[in-house]
């Protein structure tokens, strides 16, 4: 998808931004009231996605309370790390003007070619997708 | 590589690439060899219209950037509910480009 590294940075740091502008709108107490579940799959079928229960998992997080984070969902767990890793890591490759962030993304890439890496991750994601539904989030 | 050959591959597989990147891969194919022929034709490109159907029906589960290839994306969009649903509607207007650009970036490990 990214013909420049500068492309891939970009949108990986717009993908931030908006990631804390939604953990901020959910904390806001004046903004709270107006964000609901943008989870198109869940307002048409009434189940539950993969990723659902992620935010609630990351507000959980927030307030320190990690098993409830996970029992929400795990997936929150990762995301809040990486949202807490990556903007430091783009302002590394910034200011050091070096690469190493998008060279560690084609690296994760090229391993996840890998068919048995792919599907191991999908049923794990798969696994937790199911538990989603169970827990019916 | 001769021209007839190289305008009937054109022709068939034009709707595979951007219009602007069609001049210069007729150009290559002309000055190709022969002997490339048979490799050129076992590269499967990716459809750009199944890839906006797919993201149109399954883009909030990543499945488009799937089959274009960019699994690490895929994977992305899949645990953040499609990008909170903005990606989803960014990729309707990109997948197909991108889509495109994949099948450049497939036939110019053939060309160059």
């Amino acid at each position: 998808m990214f013909h420049s590294k500068e492309r891939f940075y970009f949108f990986i740091g717009l993908g931030c931004v908006i990631g804390y502008g939604w953990i901020y709108m959910h904390i806001s107490t004046l903004l709270s009231k107006y964000v609901g579940s943008v989870c198109v799959i869940k307002k048409i079928s009434g189940m539950p996605c993969p990723s659902c229960g992620s935010t609630r998992a990351i507000l959980a997080l927030l307030h320190g309370e990690w098993a409830q984070a996970i029992a929400w969902n795990p997936i929150g767990l990762f995301l809040l790390g990486g949202l807490m890793v990556i903007p430091s890591w783009l302002f590394f490759d910034l200011f050091s003007k070096s690469s190493s962030f998008f060279d560690t993304y084609l690296s994760v890439e090229q391993k996840l070619k890998n068919k048995r890496i792919l599907i191991l991750l999908l049923l794990l994601i798969g696994m937790n997708w199911i538990w989603n539904i169970y827990k019916g989030l | 590589m001769d021209s007839n050959k190289v305008d009937m591959f054109m022709l068939t597989n034009s709707k595979f690439f951007e219009s602007h990147q069609l001049y210069s891969i007729r150009e290559r194919l002309v000055q190709m060899d022969d002997s490339k022929w048979g490799m050129l034709q076992s590269i499967q490109f990716k459809d750009p219209t199944l890839s906006i159907i797919v993201s149109i029906l399954a883009g909030f589960w990543g499945i488009d950037r799937f089959i274009i290839g960019d699994t690490g994306l895929g994977v992305a969009k899949l645990l953040t509910c499609g990008g909170l649903g903005i990606w989803v509607v960014v990729d309707w207007f990109l997948i197909m480009s991108a889509t495109r650009q994949k099948n450049f970036s497939l036939i110019q490990q053939v060309l160059f």
